[in-house]
């Protein structure tokens, strides 16, 4: 349900960057860890558009892989949570992406 | 032909500003802030309790339901000092609503201020309000999975209190499994097996957090009564 808080904080990103401009397109990175459901903020995200007599933009919602810095050093990919570090097995990592919903680009109109 | 702008703004930019800011205030007053997060029904207003028999109104609660204001009034009669937010159908507390609360009392004699999230273990876990340590419960009661099913939260929790383990006799709860789960999510978390009920193992946890705590002399949380 903190969907929709998720979809506002994109939507009022987006549309702060576009300065007045129409926003055609957002493609949006889902983290593995942020606990967002892209399904739902999809809905949010229109509904907020829509909701501001605004067009709702094409979405391109991506769930890449979190990243992760093992204790052995290793920087890699994590694709489930609980899987281990690909080289020395263990799980204690700091996790560089993959916490948070980012809006990575969008399309204006010129 | 349209224009692409590349940005990486995050949709909790504006919440990260003011959890900061919340951070910032708990830290020039020499507080501990925990966010305490479970299911509804874990045992997070009984472990409150229990805290503040120890601590009295060293110890501060900011507590979110959705309505009521019974766990604020329960905390109180224990001896802390407690505040009720209702969330009006939120299903987690954002880094504004804590501050609003941080400036709504005086909270004279505060060591020690837990944020009672609203219960759930999803939401809130994406939501920083500007604690120091960020606290997952469950209880054996709701199932050892919820570690694994849940990463969100554990990955980010600095400790894990498992509550009701006076009713392992009674429940299908495999500890070594939730355990081993916690470990892979985050190895360095704090575990902690408490029954809020019978009292056991809550001595470890306070000593924890007078540990975490600044020592007496400085203000930190005193002994425990």
């Amino acid at each position: 349900m903190h969907e929709f808080s998720v979809a506002e904080g994109l939507a009022d990103a987006a549309l702060e960057a576009a300065a007045g401009r129409r926003v055609e397109a957002l493609t949006v990175s889902v983290g593995l860890f942020s606990g967002v459901y892209a399904e739902s903020l999809a809905f949010y995200l229109q509904l907020l558009f829509e909701d501001r007599g605004l067009a709702a933009p094409r979405l391109d919602l991506q769930s890449p892989p979190a990243r992760c810095l093992c204790a052995c050093g290793l920087e890699h990919a994590l694709a489930r949570a609980m899987d281990p570090c690909p080289r020395c097995g263990g799980h204690r990592r700091k996790v560089l992406e993959g916490r948070d919903c980012l809006l990575l680009s969008m399309e204006v109109e010129p | 032909m349209s224009e692409t702008l590349f940005l990486k703004s995050s949709a909790m930019q504006r919440n990260d500003q003011v959890a900061a800011r919340n951070r910032a205030w708990l830290a020039g007053r020499g507080v501990l802030a925990l966010n305490l997060i479970s299911s509804p029904g874990a045992g997070k207003t009984a472990l409150l309790e229990a805290m503040a028999a120890r601590w009295g109104q060293s110890l501060g609660v900011i507590t979110g339901d959705i309505q009521m204001t019974f766990d604020a009034e329960r905390i109180a009669k224990a001896g802390a000092q407690a505040v009720q937010i209702e969330t009006g159908g939120s299903c987690h507390l954002t880094a504004d609503m804590v501050a609003k609360e941080l400036e709504s009392r005086p909270w004279e004699g505060l060591r020690l201020m837990v944020i009672e999230n609203v219960g759930n273990l999803v939401c809130p876990a994406g939501y920083d309000l500007g604690e120091a340590l960020k606290v997952a419960m469950l209880s054996v009661a709701e199932g050892d999975e919820k570690p694994a099913k849940y990463p969100a939260l554990f990955t980010r929790a600095e400790a894990v209190i498992i509550n009701k383990v006076d009713l392992l006799p009674y429940v299908r709860f495999d500890m070594a499994r939730a355990e081993a789960d916690c470990r892979k999510l985050n190895p360095d978390a704090a575990l902690f097996k408490v029954s809020c009920t019978t009292g056991e193992g809550l001595d470890a946890w306070c000593q924890y957090l007078a540990g975490k705590s600044r020592p007496p002399a400085k203000g930190g949380l005193g002994p425990m009564e």
